[in-house]
């Protein structure tokens, strides 16, 4: 490492250090709302979040707290928050965040050097990132006593690679992490690689997978994290799919809900987004017999753009009731005939 | 005349021998047609929205089938028509109790398969008629699809493959069917439209056109009409046919719809429809080209299926869905 990287990482430690954002948050402090939780309802809140580039770490702590805040006034025992929430913090890095106001990511990374990727933008900003993303968060679900989904970040692992890691943060302290299974092209030609594994994590509020936007295009990651015994999904999303398609949204959690007996609550990021234009409704699903108009729809936000918040209470004695009344008829012997030869075809290229 | 002349000659004595012979050449097309390429040139497809055949034999079924053919005005190469069609033929049968024993007369099958092969060859093109409900041996029910080619020879066959609430003999193969030289198409039988697990297999396969004969009860739903096969033309990137049954059939009323389905990319709207947005509720049929050029651009634009994640497969699946829940 060279002197002008030493001193870019000082400058990056320096505005991300955990202590500061932690007494900031605590200054504001965290009034709880008085609300007596049904039993085996979980009251979920899913954020619709305009994009914006914070510069500060001051920034992106106010700009998530005042979120937390108002979804703990409703009642709001898990709330979910977007996809690439640690994008914003892009800012932090020293000159970048005014470039960034004016020019594409692309141009951007060029004026930084010819050769310099985004992977590597998250490289070089990761260690930062992470110390305020995570603080942030932790810090917020710790002080209001709720379990915080905080979205995605991408991030460099120990050995290197880049990856978009869901996160959710529990009051108790605990953290857990579901690296995104299926990348966007666009997140491939940035150099993130996909995960390979995925888990159901045990919370206070019940048993909770963590898949990451696109990962809900693919029937596979919902059924191995029913099959898991998964009962809410939280899938955060950032959809560069733009303007804004009803039915192409269709094709994401809204079925994967159906066909796998979850509830799934998803956060969205909205707005342009270095040099994209991202647009997606905020909303809470449930299977078809949970919902009131019987569409699985248990909230959705108003528009594909703008802040929002929606709120609705998850009945996992209900959801638990109604797998046993109408269990999946699925048939494991047929799957076992076919799965390992069409997904190994596939994987030489045999079928397209 | 001619037509009818020709449908007169079926029999009852005839139809199992017919059957055989139908069973023979299926064996030999299947083999021929275990690999091979996807959709290689342009399909046109036609699709029905019916009430229930009342048809009296085999004759007047493939005859019924003809007719409703024929008033699709576009040369077509493949006809689909809904679930149950072929019912009709067992009158007084109530599918609310003891299903299995009402349908254990052999000879519903037989009529099915003369029916669906003198329509195919009649009108010169592949052609499904429907599904029929079989009984087996042990009392249970399955539900069952053919194929046939231009020239009436029965070319494929499936049973469902997951369960319902009435369907309770399942089949645990599923395999693309060739229709013709370059065309292999997937069948989903009943409820199968709504597991992904059997699209995904048959595309996978190379089927690049699924079809759904459906009879859905009431009440419709257009929500989860959407969750089934429509779902599962967005995820493969296929084309799929969907046919449905309506009105009243062995004591059950029938609400089923039809459409011509494509990704959404290369629709009006977005709506991922042919030939206009929406499901078709007007009785009779309609046809659609399906154009290989416009579904092999939208897989070039957006390579859904090079993002599957096989590693994380091969870790999970199938082993998962044997663990205890």
């Amino acid at each position: 490492m060279n002197a002008r990287e030493l001193t870019l990482q000082f400058m990056l430690q320096m505005r991300s250090r955990p202590g500061r954002i932690a007494r900031r948050l605590r200054r504001r402090g965290f009034r709880h709302h008085v609300r007596t939780p049904e039993v085996g309802v979980v009251r979920a809140c899913a954020v619709q979040l305009e994009w914006h580039l914070c510069e500060t770490a001051d920034e992106f702590a106010d700009l998530v707290y005042d979120q937390v805040r108002v979804a703990v006034g409703e009642g709001a025992e898990l709330i979910a928050f977007p996809e690439d929430m640690a994008s914003l913090l892009v800012g932090v890095m020293p000159g970048l965040g005014p470039m960034l106001r004016t020019l594409t990511v692309d141009e951007a990374l060029h004026q930084i050097g010819d050769d310099v990727q985004v992977a590597d933008l998250f490289r070089l900003l990761g260690r930062a990132t992470r110390r305020i993303y995570e603080t942030t968060f932790a810090q917020l679900a710790r002080g209001y006593g709720v379990h915080i989904a905080a979205g995605s970040a991408v991030l460099p692992l120990k050995d290197d690679r880049v990856m978009n890691i869901g996160y959710l943060f529990a009051p108790d302290g605990r953290v857990f992490r579901q690296p995104k299974c299926h990348l966007l092209p666009l997140e491939e030609e940035w150099g993130l690689v996909p995960g390979e594994d995925l888990e159901v994590f045990d919370t206070g509020i019940g048993r909770v997978g963590l898949p990451v936007c696109m990962d809900a295009t693919f029937f596979e990651t919902f059924r191995i994290l029913r099959q898991l015994g998964a009962e809410i999904v939280v899938l955060p999303m950032a959809d560069p799919d733009y303007p804004y398609s009803p039915w192409k949204a269709l094709r994401g959690v809204w079925p994967r809900v159906q066909e796998s007996q979850v509830y799934a609550v998803q956060g969205a990021l909205v707005g342009d987004v270095l040099g994209m234009h991202l647009s997606g409704h905020a909303g809470i699903y449930a299977p078809f017999a949970l919902t009131e108009r019987g569409d699985g729809r248990l909230a959705v936000s108003s528009a594909p753009h703008g802040d929002e918040i929606v709120v609705a209470d998850l009945d996992v004695t209900a959801l638990r009731r109604l797998r046993e009344e109408h269990p999946l008829a699925l048939n494991p012997t047929l799957y076992e005939r076919y799965f390992p030869r069409v997904y190994s075809g596939f994987w030489r290229g045999g079928a397209r | 005349m001619r037509r009818t002349a020709r449908a007169a000659r079926f029999s009852r004595s005839s139809l199992q021998e017919f059957a055989e012979i139908c069973r023979k050449c299926l064996h030999g097309i299947r083999e021929s047609c275990k690999e091979g390429g996807a959709l290689e040139r342009d399909f046109t497809v036609a699709t029905f929205r019916l009430p229930p055949f009342a048809a009296s034999d085999a004759a007047s079924l493939g005859q019924a089938f003809v007719q409703a053919a024929e008033s699709v005005r576009q040369k077509v190469d493949l006809y689909l028509f809904p679930g149950l069609m072929a019912l009709g033929l067992a009158p007084g049968l109530d599918l609310r109790s003891d299903a299995a024993s009402q349908l254990a007369d052999a000879s519903l099958k037989d009529a099915y398969l003369a029916a669906g092969s003198y329509a195919a060859r009649t009108i010169g093109a592949a052609l499904v008629p429907g599904t029929v409900y079989l009984a087996t041996p042990q009392g249970r029910v399955q539900q069952y699809a053919a194929v046939f080619d231009q020239q009436g020879n029965l070319v494929g066959e499936q049973l469902q493959t997951h369960r319902d609430e009435l369907v309770t003999a399942v089949s645990d193969e599923v395999s693309p069917i060739a229709v013709d030289a370059g065309v292999k198409v997937g069948l989903l039988v009943g409820r199968d439209a709504w597991y992904p697990e059997v699209s995904r297999i048959l595309s996978l396969q190379g089927a690049d056109v699924l079809l759904a004969p459906l009879a859905p009860v009431m009440p419709y739903s257009a929500e989860e009409a959407l969750c089934g096969l429509w779902q599962e033309v967005q995820q493969n990137q296929v084309f799929g046919v969907e046919a449905g049954l309506f009105g009243v059939l062995a004591e059950r009323v029938y609400a089923g719809r039809a459409a011509i389905l494509a990704p959404c990319e290369m629709t009006e709207d977005d709506a991922g429809f042919l030939p206009t947005p929406g499901y078709y509720v007007g009785t009779g049929g309609r046809s659609a080209s399906l154009v290989v050029a416009d579904l092999a651009a939208v897989r070039r634009d957006y390579p859904l299926m090079r993002h599957l994640n096989p590693g994380l497969y091969r870790k999970y699946l199938p082993s998962v869905y044997r663990r205890p829940r």
